[in-house]
């Protein structure tokens, strides 16, 4: 029996150690062709862009001459490079507006641009379609607005995601509700929701507050968030209404959400609702509504922030004698309160003020 | 770390020969059973590297800047006589990129100048700031200031002495952002620290409670103002090999374990909670050594108990930087200190071991905490008194001593290289998964560093860290009172897993 065990030892013990110096040697070997090689790379591939990113200024900004020789250079590329060259142009897009912009564009879609890129959303790979869904979106084709939706419900989460931001990119607002439907399946999106409606614009206000009051009318109260922001952020006075129903949703963050909408948008019209929300069982609303009433400015909602300053929870006290020091009336009241924050609110303002 | 177990044996029909395999077979599955686990990690890790390199390669991921989303932060730095060097960490934290952030200098009673160096630094003013009374606290608070320079950020507040976890309870009640940092003295942050490890919060701000990122080692960078500047690998042996077990402990044992979603441990070198969930827990444990360990453990605990749906989010992204001891005198105490606190975690929170209230935590990442984590140093000095014992009883075979059969060389050779073989081909593959992500260092040189390191951490590194954590434990069974007066301690961020 213990000749078997022995014997099973080495058996095992030779194939393990076998394999564990095979994949280390393995290991070994790619670290240091991948690092070698990236060395190498990393320096060429700069020296490249170098380049072509001087003929793209060329191009934009030059003179006549200069922005003709600049196009000469880039329509002549050929092969891989004009590859990367079109690959270069689509990711600086994104950062350039105006006359630049279409110049680019004009010159991208003379190459067959179009064409590629929705070809791309179509392909297996999961990287090519996001590039797709990028390229249409930066290129703001909104004649392709329906397969840039379609990659919305995409398996795979990263052309979802690249998708949003595409459809933000675009620039149109049919996009607003798919995307806000998108978003009641998958938070992570969030963040993206909100870049891509807040780049849409004022444009995406009208169908926001459709989307918002509907969804709100019809009890669905989940991942509506993006939409409140982006209202606040759009600084949308027609939205006050929808925003002010927002506020009783059983949905704290869908709730405070519309509160911080309200307060970026300031408007005297959303003073009663927020001082409604101030007796809101949950502290992160009453917080948001207190901020809120501050941005504004308004001395009606003094009294009802400084019972809000006497309350237990730090978070709404502490926000609601920030609000108090900016309205006008608010001081005389902080004054009179025995609150901790009310102190810490005063003292602050003071070196505040002295600093001014 | 992976038990550097499995010797010998040949044997005769005596018993000592019967004793050594029963003995050798149970090292065998111990170091079978660990090893799988590390192989499955490994997998679920290189997904979600996968998925990074695959945002990377993907030029438009990250085009946006502004974060209309971000939700504020208060970094609290608890500091106790640290006058030297609290100026530059302070400017450091100071100067983070980050929409809405406050930085909390709690000063723990320092007997040096550390207040009057801070305050005259940044003019400071005092102030009554007020103290949500919500997290109990030892020490008393003697006074508050705020500077009144830039966005007037910059909070100071002095406490009685209480360590280094009261003086974050105090932290915690003067907070005035929702979210709350906390960061050990000693570890250099990025710039980007606070945006990457608050997204979660923005992307799920429901059940998001806490998150955390990667840990890496200094040493050998180039640090200027409190900031890493230039990465590369240290000189001297000992930290390299630190640099090395970080590598492997983050990338592979983290990232595995939160892709899993048993995320056990958020070090202590950066850590994000949302500050009224810590007012439900109580803040953190002054009587804990690993007070940020224990934390995670706690809040797992209390979301189980009060069947609250939490996540606890571990974010990629290489966000703090931290200074490794450079002599073996403090490792010894670093890694001693690290087991103590698992143990007593284990100790305390040994009710959620196997309950399936706890979900993933309790069924499966603390069980095998228990078995690979905090068992793992006592097999490992067990096996290293089991090869001596192979060894001595091999030199006695050859003076004819005792019968020359009872071991055989080969066998012990074979399996000893079989385990170092292992160990070098996990630190291999952390160190290409960090090439194939985040690729910081640059150059030949420091790969053959790194590599150098993970062959040579198998020679005498493994064995002391094993004999020190075993001494940990040791400490924390018999309770013994030892005071961890001095603040400038790291906390527990065990990088092993």
């Amino acid at each position: 029996m213990t000749v078997v065990a022995t014997s099973g030892f080495l058996g095992v013990s030779w194939i393990l150690l076998i394999v564990f110096s095979v994949l280390a040697a393995v290991c070994l070997v790619s670290l240091v062709v991948t690092r070698a090689a990236r060395d190498v790379w990393a320096v060429r591939s700069e020296h490249r862009r170098e380049l072509v990113r001087r003929s793209i200024f060329d191009l934009v900004m030059g003179d006549e001459d200069e922005a003709a020789a600049a196009r000469r250079d880039l329509e002549s590329t050929q092969g891989r490079h004009r590859q990367r060259v079109q690959d270069q142009i689509l990711t600086m897009l994104p950062k350039l507006r105006g006359d630049s912009r279409d110049v680019l564009v004009t010159l991208l879609l003379a190459r067959g641009a179009e064409r590629r890129a929705v070809a791309l959303t179509r392909s297996r790979s999961a990287v090519r379609r996001c590039r797709g869904a990028f390229q249409l979106g930066v290129l703001g084709l909104t004649e392709h607005l329906p397969v840039v939706v379609r990659l919305l419900g995409d398996p795979a989460f990263l052309v979802r995601r690249v998708a949003v931001r595409a459809l933000g990119n675009m620039g149109d607002p049919r996009a607003v509700r798919p995307l806000l439907l998108l978003g009641e399946h998958d938070h992570r999106l969030t963040r993206d929701l909100v870049y891509a409606l807040d780049r849409l614009g004022a444009a995406a206000a009208p169908e926001l507050r459709t989307v918002l009051a509907e969804r709100l009318a019809a009890g669905e109260h989940l991942h509506l968030d993006p939409a409140a922001v982006v209202l606040g952020l759009i600084g949308d006075r027609d939205a006050i209404d929808v925003l002010a129903t927002g506020l009783e949703s059983e949905n704290p963050s869908l709730a405070q959400a519309c509160a911080e909408a309200l307060g970026r948008i300031s408007a005297p019209e959303s003073i009663p609702p927020l001082v409604a929300a101030l007796l809101d069982l949950r502290p992160n609303v009453r917080a948001a509504a207190a901020h809120a009433l501050g941005s504004i400015g308004s001395s009606v909602a003094a009294d009802s922030l400084a019972d809000v300053v006497e309350e237990e929870e730090p978070q709404v006290s502490r926000q609601a004698a920030e609000a108090l020091l900016r309205l006008t009336a608010g001081r005389a009241l902080l004054e009179a309160s025995g609150s901790a924050y009310a102190r810490e609110a005063l003292a602050l303002d003071a070196v505040r003020g002295g600093r001014r | 770390m992976t038990g550097a177990v499995p010797l010998l044996l040949g044997l005769s029909g005596s018993w000592v020969g019967a004793v050594l395999t029963v003995m050798g077979w149970l090292f065998i599955s111990y170091s079978v059973a660990i090893n799988s686990s590390f192989v499955v990690l490994t997998f679920l890790a290189m997904a979600d590297f996968t998925a990074y390199r695959r945002k990377v390669a993907f030029a438009a991921y990250d085009e946006s800047f502004a974060e209309p989303l971000a939700r504020g932060v208060s970094v609290l730095m608890p500091a106790y006589n640290e006058e030297m060097t609290i100026v530059a960490s302070v400017q450091a934290m100071t100067s983070l990129r980050y929409p809405d952030f406050e930085v909390v200098v709690i000063d723990d009673g320092s007997k040096d100048s550390t207040v009057q160096t801070v305050v005259e630094a940044f003019d400071m003013v005092e102030i009554p700031l007020a103290q949500a009374p919500m997290v109990p606290v030892k020490g008393e608070v003697l006074s508050t200031w705020v500077s009144t320079r830039g966005a007037m950020n910059l909070l100071l507040v002095c406490k009685a002495n209480g360590g280094k976890a009261d003086a974050l309870n105090v932290g915690i009640n003067v907070a005035r952002k929702e979210l709350v940092c906390m960061v050990d003295a000693d570890s250099l942050l990025d710039p980007d620290a606070l945006l990457h490890v608050s997204r979660p919060f923005a992307d799920d701000p429901e059940r998001v409670i806490a998150s955390g990122g990667v840990v890496r080692v200094a040493n050998g960078s180039t640090i200027s103002q409190g900031r890493v500047t230039e990465i590369a690998m240290p000189r001297r042996w000992l930290a390299r090999v630190q640099v090395v077990e970080y590598l492997r402990a983050f990338l592979i044992g983290r990232a595995g374990w939160s892709a899993a979603g048993g995320l056990l441990i958020i070090s202590g070198a950066f850590g994000m909670f949302r500050r009224d969930i810590l007012f439900e827990v109580g803040g953190v444990a002054t009587d804990c050594i690993g007070e940020d360990a224990e934390l995670v453990v706690r809040l797992y605990r209390w979301m189980g108990d009060n069947d609250v749906d939490g996540r606890i989010v571990f974010v990629s992204e290489p966000v703090a930087w931290t200074e490794a001891p450079e002599t073996l005198e403090v490792l010894r105490k670093q890694r001693a200190r690290w087991h103590r606190g698992l143990t007593e975690i284990f100790s305390r929170h040994r009710g959620m071991l196997l309950r399936p209230r706890y979900g993933f935590i309790g069924m499966i990442t603390m069980p095998w905490f228990l078995l690979f984590e905090l068992l793992a140093p006592f097999v490992e000095v067990f096996g290293l008194a089991y090869f001596v014992v192979v060894v001595v009883l091999l030199l006695l075979g050859h003076t004819g001593l005792v019968p020359a059969d009872w071991v055989s060389l080969p066998v012990v050779v074979i399996l000893l290289s079989t385990s170092v073989a292992f160990s070098i081909m996990m630190s291999l593959v952390a160190l290409l998964a960090e090439e194939l992500s985040y690729r910081r260092y640059r150059g030949l040189r420091s790969l053959f560093v790194a590599v150098r390191a993970a062959v040579e951490e198998n020679v005498g590194y493994r064995q002391l860290t094993a004999l020190w954590r075993v001494r940990g434990t040791v400490d924390a069974l018999r309770g013994s009172t030892h005071v961890w007066g001095e603040m400038k301690r790291r906390g527990f961020s065990d990088p092993g897993s």
